[in-house]
């Protein structure tokens, strides 16, 4: 871990500042002061602490607004109006940064039957190989997204139906949530180069 | 080349880079978005991931799937699982095997407000396992029966599985949650069926219980009538049309919050917990689902769906026989592959096909759900078997496959009875409308 800190200081990159406290459970983000760190560990705690915050507020909007809309519809022949918008706004603020609770943790859905037979070293590099790729695809998710915002933008009629809501702020959420998660990725791949090179 | 062989090659690739360890979801965006360019060009393939990314992200359909795993999570960290456990335990007990039959039975009325096989297999077998031990049971059937028995959750409504099948094929997703119940119920009787008649031959395998009085009985159901209430909630509101499925999560997950804040099972830590795997399974699966939704449109640009249907009706194969063969992909593919993974790489292949076959898709899909039931329990990598294999580490995991098997029979057995016999699993969606 210190070596991976080292390197992710000199690449200069969002890894830096993406540093998990503990590697399994959530209660630890909870903790306060049990250990000094440095100030890459206490901003990497921030942004993982405050991405679990937006997504798990995210989805306890979804859970209200579904119920206050039923509510609303039977008790009093009244739905909350643009209810679908408003779930699917609160979907922007769950899915992009759950993405990256995932990948933190690791527990994306992975095969690992064949490259688990092989190698340490071998494991190593096919890792490396993985995080060079997963981050192209996180690459083409920020650039599909970025076309979509500059849409939205020069496009004045992209709004949501029912609120009007510019698009353009919406998917600026999406990309953020996934520039956290390149962030993240690339945080995963320097640690690995640093053990790969060990092996 | 042509757009076929692009297509083969491009679905190939999604193979070998899931094999080198590549998240499933990121190598289906990387090979979509890489074979559409190809085939049209980059603008319009960035254009696909774009417009693919936010919908399945502000998708107000999708949104259902976080609510479920919710819903699952505060049942677990609320404790649910215990009185569900204990109603099934004082009505089956006092049988032979009635313990493994109860677990059976628990994961059942656990399954019809849970969505997720892996909270219901660890929510379950973390109650029946230590009792199970307790009484002596065989350690093969007992962890076999948790295993097994954790994958009646995706049949029984309401079900992940379910959901994505209905948006990916565009079937009613109620229609698919009232069909899969039917064969939920039987399914689940059939696995007590196999328990009781396996302990009837060999009575050391699982000795009956002590006795239950009425009144315990009646506590036991007292104490898990949050459950029925929930489970009416949630199936109740579904069937009769209150709620749209994603409504009907929203409601669930509520209504367990409420109920386990007033029965005081859900702590602070509990909630966060529950909030903190919620999240993780939401990353977790829908990046797949961005991944399929961006695969898609390359996959029907080859026109692959069109040319394999086309070309396995000029076989002349009966339709009986071409199913089968699905089926039996899928039983080989589940030894290797995900169940949600499986789900999305086959169905934008097969269902083309099923329709020009004039099979029913709702009955298809309750198919899909029980070909996926049985890779979650089959090795090398049957998740069930290794989420039980955790939870009895004394137990080795070669044990708990060789006790899985017969119930693997069944499902098969199952399957084929219900090719023979459709009506099982549409009269219901039929009776309703």
């Amino acid at each position: 871990m210190p070596e991976a800190q080292e390197v992710s200081k000199e690449a200069g990159g969002l890894a830096f500042f993406i540093d998990e406290l503990e590697k399994s459970n959530p209660p630890a983000l909870f903790i306060k002061g049990v250990r000094k760190m440095s100030f890459g560990s206490k901003l990497g705690q921030f942004i993982i602490r405050f991405v679990f915050v937006v997504a798990s507020v995210g989805l306890l909007i979804t859970m209200v607004t579904v119920v206050l809309n039923v509510g609303g519809r039977g008790l009093f022949a009244s739905p909350l109006l643009g209810t679908v918008e408003i779930v699917g706004m609160a979907g922007l603020l769950l899915v992009p940064f759950a993405l990256v609770i995932t990948e933190r943790n690791r527990a994306h859905i992975v095969v690992r039957m064949l490259v688990s037979r092989f190698s340490q070293r071998l494991q190593s590099l096919f890792a490396i190989f993985c995080f060079i790729l997963s981050l192209v695809a996180v690459a083409l998710l920020v650039w599909g997204g970025v076309l979509q915002i500059w849409d939205s933008i020069v496009r004045p009629d992209m709004v949501t139906p029912v609120l009007r809501v510019p698009k353009a702020p919406l998917i600026s959420v999406l990309v953020v949530g996934c520039l956290i998660l390149f962030g993240i990725l690339l945080k995963h791949l320097i640690e690995e180069l640093v053990k790969g090179r060990k092996k | 080349m042509s757009p076929i062989l692009i297509g083969v090659i491009g679905i190939g690739a999604v193979l070998l880079l899931m094999a080198c360890g590549l998240p499933i979801g990121f190598a289906m965006i990387l090979i979509g978005a890489g074979g559409f360019a190809y085939l049209v060009n980059l603008p319009a393939a960035l254009q696909i991931v774009g417009v693919s990314t936010y919908g399945i992200v502000s998708s107000y359909e999708w949104l259902v799937l976080p609510l479920f795993f919710f819903l699952a999570s505060i049942l677990f960290y609320g404790g649910l699982g215990k009185s569900m456990f204990r109603i099934a335990y004082t009505y089956l007990g006092r049988l032979p095997g009635g313990l493994a039959m109860a677990t059976i039975g628990a994961i059942s009325i656990f399954s019809a407000i849970s969505g997720s096989s892996i909270a219901a297999a660890i929510t379950i077998g973390t109650i029946a396992l230590p009792e199970m031990k307790k009484y002596k049971y065989d350690d093969s059937l007992a962890t076999a029966c948790v295993a097994a028995g954790g994958t009646l959750d995706i049949l029984i409504p309401p079900s992940s599985i379910f959901v994505v099948y209905g948006i990916l094929t565009e079937t009613s997703i109620v229609d698919l949650f009232v069909a899969g119940f039917v064969p939920g119920i039987i399914l689940a009787l059939m696995f007590m069926a196999l328990i009781y008649i396996r302990v009837r031959i060999n009575p050391n395998l699982g000795p009956p219980g002590p006795g239950t009085s009425f009144r315990e009985k009646l506590v036991a159901t007292v104490e898990c009538v949050d459950a029925i209430v929930l489970i009416g909630l949630v199936l109740g509101g579904l069937v009769v049309g209150w709620f749209t499925p994603t409504e009907a999560a929203g409601m669930g997950a509520f209504g367990a919050i409420v109920a386990s804040l007033i029965r005081r099972r859900l702590s602070w830590k509990g909630f966060k917990e529950s909030l903190w795997d919620t999240v993780q399974n939401t990353g977790m699966v829908l990046l797949c689902l961005t991944g399929a939704f961006i695969l898609t449109p390359f996959i029907a640009m080859s026109r692959i769906p069109m040319e394999l249907a086309g070309l396995v009706i000029g076989t002349g194969l009966p339709r009986y026989v071409i199913m089968l063969l699905i089926i039996l992909v899928y039983l080989i593919l589940g030894c290797f592959i995900d169940t949600m993974t499986m789900v999305l790489l086959t169905i934008p292949v097969f269902f083309p096909l099923i329709k020009a076959l004039n099979y029913d898709p709702v009955w298809f899909g309750v198919i899909v759900v029980l070909c996926v039931e049985m890779a979650l329990v089959t090795p090398p990598v049957g998740m069930n078997v290794w989420v039980v294999s955790g939870l009895a580490k004394d137990v080795p995991m070669e044990l708990i496959f060789k006790g899985i098997w017969p119930f693997v029979v069944v499902e098969l057995i199952f399957v084929i009875l219900l090719i023979a016999f459709p009506q099982i699993v549409l009269f219901l969606p039929a009776m309703l409308k």
